[in-house]
């Protein structure tokens, strides 16, 4: 994938914070599944949360890229299922879940807008999501790629 | 052959033309250039200082390869005769590559007008130089990117207060570049923040603020920033939109583009990350100076929001609820039956077809609460990813099945914004009487919210208080006290519910003036005391607070130190919208040391006439080292 600014991400653990890290690779054989995006706090304590306040290191991902992602997209069927659009889906598999099943979210229109889908059409495919959702989260340990490909076959 | 020949030929007349047009500038021009430079005393100009991050003549930034020159960081005049030289004699060859602790990745290094692609317009255009005529006239990387990604727009972001966390309760700022999609969501994050290692949580307490960690400026996807305060679960966010146009939000980004890999020293206090944001926007809009406008010993991230909003950048304001807010809203939709069920699904003691005889549209609520909630105790490590999995799943099945919509974000209700709340800083002036004397009493207070003060824009029950003072003078004796001077004086006192039962809790420091009957003197003591406990809120804005607490008292008579601890408790009644009453009662067995069991009572009654004016009358009855004593005091609390 062409980096236009590829100044390689920096992955920290602040105060064992797990930063979703790394490329989003549509050729990846690596699966990420439900549950495993979500930010593990270290517990309620006070201490434990100090540094990520003293700091304001939520992240620690000293990412520096305007990611742009139109570049390796392809196309099943007409929609455009970028470098982009994979990354989303990658980064938020359980919110995007949650708002296919209930046929509607922000989350969801973000996605819609990252496949090239036009604002006219959103509401059949936000509908089209719901309606499929037992195909496109096959089961509770669905990959993102597994989730992917599911979409791209569903609206293609 | 013939054909060969031509496009021979084609290809010199080419070259001549190309090498003949942009003919570069000749040593003695370079020379004229830097004589204007000086003459226009360009290294003194408001707008170099911005782009170098000079304060106080020096820069800010650490990282070397921000300057071209030796001295860059302590020179500005130097560091643009550099800069000058640098970009009349660029070449992508001769550049050298940028190694100062990264483990980037190899792409070819960067020239200097890729590198400083804001100083070379800027240097460029007060200089008129033509830039064609430069051996390298654009930053092509730049350029390209921008061209994909269609900047339009900047917002200002406010993750407010996290309330489990001390030092987080001064909220966050970071910065959104709008691209060309409309979602939010799809924007680009712009966030400073410290590069942190594995030190543990004390450790990085103290480096935070001692300026022991470099910062770093990062761009991400903005849904990746709302993911992580969204699952840090408490912390609401503000988008405030401003009104920078595309040409400004384009003078951000060339500014930006020079901070890449570049660090500077992270101080908790002052330079930190709503501090450094602000040289962006004063990128983006020359003259504007809101870094200049901070003061100087400490930035508060919300603060930095009134200063963009005096400058009138906000045109308007978005809430977008955490995930316990929407938790606690999709609950109050919910009769208490049906929260209980939806909390018992979250946690897997139930099924959902156990709600199946309920309406659709309900079934949708009890399901939406609880894979939300679900997600939380996820977020906090309470259930396993193969059990959230499983859960998770078979609840979103059971959604899919039904058409109901979700309650979306703009349906909660949002609270005030927090940058319209009273102002960070308080003076106080009132009187009163205290063992039998009269006494008229003067109080400051640096930062920032006491539960007393008007809650409008803050969280309930929430107190952070630094450097509180408080001084008397006595009528009858004629002197003036200082009375106490509380270094840092915390409450999080966050209301349990259905879903949430989080600790409540105090941490108190500092000084105060204690009178002892049995040696009828007043000495002074420094303490610790913190507390623990539960909070409930019967309804908006009230709140009950039963705690336990310790104290450690240093100083005095006698042992000169003492230690206590026993409960508390507290009641705050909003009345209104401008009244508040508050009564709290605790009961300390000082058993160690100096041995006295000192117990109070107090009453408050505030009145929040103004934004940023309130009146308040207090009385209390104490037993405090032996002596029983009434004593009352009414104030106007004035914020700036």
């Amino acid at each position: 994938m062409r980096k236009i600014l590829a100044i390689s991400a920096i992955a920290t653990l602040a105060c064992g914070l797990h930063a979703a890290d790394g490329k989003y690779d549509i050729r990846s054989n690596v699966g990420i599944g439900l549950g495993t995006t979500i930010f593990e706090n270290v517990g309620d304590g006070l201490l434990s949360q100090i540094c990520a306040a003293t700091t304001n290191g939520t992240s620690g991902n000293q990412t520096f890229a305007i990611t742009t992602g139109t570049s390796n997209a392809k196309k099943w069927n007409g929609i455009v299922m970028n470098d982009k659009a994979g990354a989303f889906v990658r980064d938020n598999m359980d919110v995007l879940a949650r708002d296919m099943s209930a046929g509607s979210g922000d989350h969801l229109d973000a996605l819609a807008e990252l496949m090239a889908i036009p604002a006219a059409d959103r509401a059949v495919f936000a509908a089209s999501m719901q309606k499929n959702f037992g195909v496109i989260f096959s089961s509770p340990s669905v990959t993102h790629q597994q989730v992917i490909e599911n979409i791209a076959k569903i609206t293609g | 052959m013939r054909r060969l020949s031509w496009s021979l030929i084609v290809v010199v007349l080419n070259a001549v033309v190309v090498l003949g047009a942009a003919e570069s500038y000749s040593v003695v021009e370079q020379a004229d250039f830097h004589k204007k430079a000086d003459e226009l005393k360009l290294d003194r100009d408001a707008y170099w200082r911005v782009l170098l991050h000079v304060v106080h003549g020096r820069s800010l930034v650490d990282a070397p390869q921000f300057f071209l020159a030796p001295n860059g960081k302590h020179d500005p005049r130097a560091e643009l005769h550099a800069d000058l030289d640098a970009f009349f004699a660029a070449s992508a060859a001769s550049a050298a590559a940028d190694a100062q602790g990264t483990t980037a990745t190899t792409e070819k290094f960067l020239d200097p007008v890729e590198r400083f692609p804001a100083r070379c317009a800027w240097l460029c255009e007060r200089l008129g130089i033509d830039r064609s005529r430069l051996p390298i006239s654009a930053p092509k990387e730049f350029d390209q990117a921008v061209a994909e990604f269609g900047p339009r727009g900047v917002s200002l972001v406010f993750p407010s207060a996290y309330m489990s966390t001390p030092a987080s309760m001064f909220g966050h700022t970071l910065l959104t570049i709008h691209s060309s999609y409309k979602n939010p969501l799809l924007s680009q994050g712009v966030n400073y923040a410290a590069l942190t290692s594995h030190d543990n949580g004390i450790i990085q307490a103290f480096k935070g603020l001692m300026g022991l960690y470099p910062g770093y400026y990062s761009l991400l996807p903005y849904y990746q920033l709302v993911g992580e305060y969204s699952d840090l679960d408490q912390r609401d966010i503000w988008e405030y939109a401003l009104n920078l146009n595309e040409a400004e939000t384009r003078l951000l980004m060339l500014h930006i583009w020079e901070l890449r890999n570049v660090w500077s020293g992270y101080f908790f206090f002052d330079e930190n990350c709503s501090y450094n944001l602000l040289f962006l926007l004063d990128a983006a809009r020359p003259g504007l100076d809101l870094h200049g406008k901070t003061n100087s010993f400490w930035v508060i991230p919300l603060d930095t929001v009134r200063l963009a909003r005096d400058a009138g950048l906000i045109t308007s304001s978005t809430f977008r609820p955490s995930r316990a807010t929407r938790v606690r809203a999709l609950a109050g939709t919910l009769s208490s039956e049906d929260q209980e069920a939806a909390y018992a699904i979250a946690l897997g003691e139930r099924a959902c077809d156990s709600i199946s005889t309920r309406d659709p549209q309900k079934q949708a609520r009890i399901i939406d609460t609880a894979s939300e909630f679900l997600q939380s105790l996820r977020g906090r490590g309470k259930v396993s990813v193969e059990a959230y999995q499983v859960r998770y799943h078979a609840l979103l099945i059971a959604r899919s099945q039904l058409q109901a919509p979700q309650l979306a974000d703009r349906d909660i209700a949002a609270p005030l914004s927090p940058e319209r709340g009273h102002e960070s800083a308080r003076v106080t002036l009132g009187g009163g009487r205290a063992f039998d004397t009269n006494f008229a009493e003067f109080g400051i207070r640096p930062a920032y919210h006491d539960l007393s003060d008007p809650q409008e824009g803050y969280q309930s029950g929430t107190q952070v208080e630094f450097g509180n003072v408080v001084a008397r003078w006595w009528h009858d004796d004629q002197r003036l006290s200082l009375e106490r001077l509380d270094v840092i004086r915390l409450r999080s006192f966050t209301a349990r519910d259905h879903f949430y039962r989080p600790i409540s809790y105090a941490v108190d420091t500092g000084v105060t003036r204690e009178y002892f009957a049995m040696d009828d003197a007043h000495r002074y003591q420094a303490y610790l005391s913190g507390g623990a406990g539960a909070c409930w809120s019967p309804y908006a804005g009230a709140l009950i607070d039963v705690l336990f607490e310790a104290d450690l008292r240093v100083g005095g008579i006698d042992e000169r130190y003492s230690v206590g601890a026993g409960p508390s408790a507290g009641v705050s009644l909003p009345v209104a919208s401008d009244w508040l009453l508050r009564s709290e009662a605790r009961i300390l067995r000082q058993g160690l040391g100096i041995q006295a069991t000192n117990w109070e009572t107090t009453i408050s009654i505030r009145w929040a006439a103004w934004r940023n004016l309130a009146f308040m009358a207090e009385g209390a009855r104490r037993a405090r080292w032996d002596v029983l004593d009434t004593s009352g005091v009414v104030k106007a609390l004035y914020y700036f």
